[in-house]
């Protein structure tokens, strides 16, 4: 993507190391970016787990630059079976988070003496980094959390998740969950899914049971989705069945923002620019430098 | 920790090196050969790259643990190194790739250089050749033969995906071309492709650029055909006229595959590379 580097990004990367870790499928590989030492440290560990490690038109890496230039430190890496960590490459599904790798990730860098978090993923790699948040919830302050599947798939169709732009299935599915009775919704979903399931739509249990952890932290969340990305219709049952009951003051560290124009295809700049201003709600002190 | 994978046995050093002020990125993985070529790779670009890094990573492993050191790097404006993916131009992948051949034929017991090009990045280890004297074998992966074609095809995808939107687009080879001089950038699927690139790279043709090589070669292609494709045909030809000795690996797609996933880059590919390194060696 364009985006042009300045002396102090420049200077981030000269600064970054190799970094390596253990978990459970071998040795994971990333690269650690060290705060700038002529800003204020925030400590703040930004962890970013990747298929590969610059996955998404390389966001992680201008992310960690920039936000080290500010006081953050970041820890990109690959997940197992993917980049330069070890493991076999699997193709990557809903019902197998890699939460285990993302949470040796922070446990890695606890050891280095990091003691808070933020946790930013894309995907699956979203996916994953949720899962592992309810083995820190006290440490980690922060998910940014863009475009996770979150449904059992055995409760949806085919359809819902293999197709880019579904046209008027959008429609029908919008039409079914603006229905409130679970008969309804199990009509609506009978009507778009390829292969019609027999279940009503199912939100996958660990990411239920994260969501619960989440609710019971203090952590803050965003949830970035594009409107017209079937995986937001799967989200929508999120917001009707967890996140409309919570309480206000809960529902208040909960936001979730939806791009009118955008499909699951997240560009690199959209998910870089929006992270870093994330992020910067996090700093002890939020007037610019 | 034990390592599940075949590939923990091998050492590695990974690096992020200064280069003309930029930072690059760069692995080594040592080999157990006291002297002989070096293998460096020369990925392709944008998500591209992205998408065979993994291959890239496997097969150097792989050869590595058969006794060969390996060397892999990112090209500036891609992966961990620094650099404006949007400002990039063919010269400068071919700098970076010829700082890091002149890197690796320095290390301890190099005698020569082989290339491995990755789809773009054959066009790369192409010129390579060009410029250098120590290369001595040179595999292809799915080579990309000319950019401009390359160019017209992914944006040919972005445009049957936009009128699947119900939005017209320009189609005509000489609307798409005219597209690539004038605008800034064009969105293909999942990347950009941006003007300094694609301007820069626009004419490059393979068969020409390797027109002077004529030592030995790995040709290997994924189709679910199991011909050769006319480029690869055309250039083996070429290249067996010019007395080479030309091995060609036909791998079979999996039925359902889109002929692009990073797993298809890694098994069979490192597999067919290895043998041909063996003979080279």
């Amino acid at each position: 993507m364009n985006w042009p580097e300045t002396s102090s990004t420049l200077a981030r990367a000269r600064a970054e190391e190799p970094f390596e870790f253990a978990a459970r499928d071998g040795i994971l590989r990333g690269i650690f970016t060290p705060p700038a030492p002529e800003s204020r440290d925030e400590g703040i560990c930004i962890v970013f787990p990747g298929h590969p490690r610059f996955g998404v038109q390389r966001f992680p890496v201008l992310a960690a630059r920039q936000l080290a230039a500010e006081g953050f430190s970041a820890l990109r890496f690959d997940l197992h079976g993917h980049g330069e960590s070890s493991g076999a490459t699997a193709i990557a599904t809903r019902e197998e988070p890699y939460g285990d790798d993302v949470r040796c990730a922070v446990d890695a860098m606890w050891a280095r003496g990091h003691r808070q978090f933020l946790l930013v993923g894309y995907c699956f790699d979203a996916l994953s980094a949720f899962s592992a948040f309810g083995d820190h919830p006290e440490s980690i302050r922060g998910l940014l959390i863009a475009a996770p599947p979150v449904l059992e798939r055995s409760s949806i169709g085919k359809s819902v998740t293999q197709s880019d732009n579904p046209g008027g299935l959008l429609q029908r599915v919008r039409t079914a969950l603006g229905r409130r009775s679970e008969g309804d919704a199990r009509e609506g979903y009978a009507s778009f899914a390829t292969e019609v399931s027999t279940q009503l739509p199912k939100i996958a249990e660990r990411f239920a049971a994260g969501f619960d952890e989440l609710v019971r932290s203090s952590a803050q969340a965003l949830f970035l989705y594009g409107k017209n990305d079937p995986l937001y219709l799967e989200f929508q049952v999120v917001e009707r069945q967890l996140l409309e009951p919570l309480a206000p003051e809960d529902k208040a560290r909960i936001t979730v923002e939806v791009s009118p124009e955008l499909t699951h295809a997240w560009e690199g700049r959209r998910l870089l620019e929006r992270t870093i201003a994330w992020a910067r709600g996090f700093r002890s002190s939020k007037q610019p430098r | 920790m034990p390592e599940p994978t075949p590939f923990w046995s091998v050492r590695e050093c990974r690096q992020l090196v200064d280069l003309d002020g930029a930072v690059l990125y760069r692995v080594v993985r040592e080999g157990s050969r006291s002297d002989g070529p070096i293998v460096v790779f020369f990925n392709s670009f944008g998500a591209d790259h992205e998408a065979k890094w993994r291959a890239e990573v496997a097969a150097g492993r792989h050869f590595a643990e058969k006794g060969f050191t390996t060397v892999s790097y990112h090209p500036r404006g891609h992966g961990d190194s620094s650099g404006n993916f949007a400002e990039l131009t063919f010269e400068d992948m071919v700098a970076d790739g010829l700082a890091v051949a002149d890197f690796a034929a320095t290390l301890p017991g190099a005698s020569g250089i082989i290339a491995v090009g990755i789809r773009f990045g054959a066009l790369i280890a192409a010129e390579i050749i060009r410029r250098r004297g120590d290369v001595v074998g040179l595999a292809l992966w799915e080579p990309i033969h000319r950019p401009r074609d390359y160019f017209l095809e992914l944006m040919r995808h972005q445009a049957i995906a936009e009128m699947a939107r119900g939005r017209k687009t320009a189609s005509s080879e000489s609307e798409l071309i005219e597209r690539l001089s004038v605008e800034a950038s064009i969105a293909v699927p999942g990347q950009e492709l941006y003007r300094s690139l694609t301007t820069s790279a626009l004419e490059l043709d393979l068969r020409a650029m390797l027109e002077a090589w004529s030592g030995p070669t790995l040709l290997a292609q994924f189709r679910r055909r199991k011909e050769l494709s006319r480029d690869n045909t055309s250039l083996a030809k070429a290249m067996k006229g010019r007395g080479a000795s030309v091995t060609l690996e036909v791998l079979q797609e999996p039925e359902g595959s889109t002929g692009n996933e990073a797993w298809l880059f890694t098994d069979s590919l490192a597999a067919s590379t290895k043998i041909w390194l063996d003979e080279l060696a």
